[in-house]
This record gives structure tokens, C-alpha cells and sequence, in this order.
């Protein structure tokens, strides 16, 4: 109920189709029936991070959001040849996941960062065409 | 009770509820699992807890996911109706390690009334590429 609360805070500024869908996710993923009891409960300074993250990418795509076993929102792009995860943390940290096939085998990293460094970092790291 | 290793070609699996998989936002059709998946938490002192696969298709009938599935519910563990269960082979739980420069241990690790209990021991307690590693090595078993 605390996530819809804040969900309703950031709303307004996305598109009614964006809101609609994550909406929807949020509702999944809170289903009693579906929830692992051995997590912790969602946390809310994580996910006003994943709200913020999700603004300022405006991703064109629309991520994946599922919770990690602290209660951490973590939105994810899977493509045919890499997958991108954001972990939304407290305090407006970030943590960037990848895999990514190339010719030469399989990469895969781990950064933390502050959220504004995170569109930057994407760039830098050529993941940003991922979210795209 | 007694634990041994397990062998190289045997299997242990892991279900993974629904909020730790990752889905097409639109049609919520099953795209994979999350990268930490195999990440222990601090308080799992004795490894990440898994189920020996083929000790569980031993005491259980149907598939392989009926019987992980059976496995974990007579464990009193919660399955939900979308969760998958993760699959992997113990020598590319080894591989993986190998690679990482880490040394790996899977044991059976029975329980009082859980006897297909399995231990993945000495894994990093932190998000690595190892974990990374060990996601992409998993076959997905669904209903």
C-alpha cells in the first residue's frame, strides 16, 4: 500500500499508458498468494530511487520491476544479447547490472553510483541503447 | 546429519517467486530471472539452501518441476502459482567457480523432515559475476 502511495506522488509526470503499466507490475508483485515470504517487505526509500530512476531515463522501452530479496526494486531491459538490471537502493543509490554476448564472449559488470551519474554511466559503459 | 558432496552430474534446483523474475511489462510473459538469485543473506550460515534434484524425483512422481515443487511444499516452503524453479548442474555450479577463481562446495545437507535439502557453500554473500555467472547456467523448469 506504502509503494501505491508513493507511486501516486510520481504519476502525474508520466504518461497515463506508463502509469497504467506499472501500476499493473506493482499490483503482481505484491500479490499475497505470490510473494516469497523469506523477503523482506519492499523498501520504500528504494523505490522513491526506482520512481526517480524511471523519470529521469524515460526509457522508451518499458523496464521489467521485480524486488531482490532485501526488498529492493531492481527494473530490468532483456534483449537478445544483453540484459541491463538497475538495483534502486536508499539514499538515491544505484546499482547497474550487465550481461551483454559479444563475438568475443560473454561480459558481465557491476557499478554503484549515485542516481544523476547513472544516464552518464550507461552511455559510457554503451548500455544506454539497451533501455531504448 | 550426514552431508557429502554431491556429484558432478547431479542437479540441485531453487524456486524463484514470482517478484524475483523478470517479465515483459506489457504481457508479463516469463523473460528470466534476476542476477541474484543465488546470492546468499548474511544469516545463511551454512550456504545458499537448495534441493538435491534427483533425490527429490526419487520421492516424488511427475515431472521434474512436480517434484521439486512437491519437495519444497512438504519442506513447508511457500510456492506460488507463478513461481519457476531454477536448475543447475553441479559441475557448472564448479565450472562457473573455476572460472571466478573461487573453490565451491555442494553438499547434501539434510534436515529434520527435508531429506533432499542441498548446500551451496562459500558463496559470496555480495552480488558478483559469479552469481551472474551461475544464472546463466540455469535451466528454467516451469509447470
Amino acid at each position: 500500500m506504502h509503494l501505491k502511495v508513493s507511486f501516486a506522488g510520481f504519476a502525474m509526470h508520466l504518461s497515463p499508458r506508463r502509469r497504467e503499466v506499472i501500476f499493473r507490475q506493482i499490483d503482481s508483485l505484491l500479490d499475497e498468494d505470490e510473494w516469497d515470504s523469506a523477503a523482506r517487505i519492499p523498501n520504500q526509500d528504494a523505490f522513491r530511487t526506482a520512481l526517480r530512476l524511471i523519470l529521469l531515463l524515460a526509457s522508451a522501452r518499458y523496464p521489467s520491476l521485480a524486488f531482490d530479496q532485501d526488498g529492493h526494486p531492481v527494473l530490468s531491459w532483456v534483449g537478445d544479447n544483453c540484459k541491463l538490471h538497475l538495483y534502486a537502493l536508499p539514499r538515491d543509490m544505484v546499482r547497474i547490472v550487465f550481461e551483454r554476448h559479444r563475438v568475443d564472449g560473454v561480459e558481465r559488470g557491476i557499478v554503484s553510483l549515485p542516481l544523476e551519474r547513472v544516464p552518464d554511466r550507461l552511455q559510457g559503459l554503451d548500455l544506454a541503447a539497451a533501455t531504448t | 546429519m550426514a552431508q557429502k558432496p554431491l556429484r558432478e552430474e547431479h542437479h540441485v534446483v531453487r524456486d524463484v517467486p514470482y517478484s524475483r523474475q523478470l517479465r515483459d511489462p506489457e504481457t508479463d510473459e516469463f523473460q528470466g530471472i534476476l542476477p541474484d538469485v543465488f546470492v546468499p543473506r548474511p544469516v545463511d550460515s551454512d550456504g545458499l539452501s537448495t534441493a538435491w534434484l534427483e533425490c527429490c524425483t526419487e520421492a516424488h512422481t511427475g515431472s521434474e518441476f512436480e517434484s521439486a515443487r512437491a519437495t519444497f511444499i512438504a519442506a513447508n516452503r511457500k510456492v506460488g502459482g507463478k513461481a519457476v524453479i531454477a536448475k543447475i548442474q553441479v559441475g557448472r555450479i564448479n565450472e562457473a567457480a573455476a572460472q571466478s577463481g573461487r573453490r565451491l562446495r555442494v553438499v547434501s545437507a539434510p534436515l529434520p523432515g527435508y531429506s533432499c535439502h542441498a548446500s551451496i557453500r562459500r558463496l559470496p554473500t555480495e552480488l558478483d559475476e559469479l552469481h551472474q555467472a551461475l544464472v546463466s547456467a540455469v535451466e528454467i523448469l516451469t509447470p
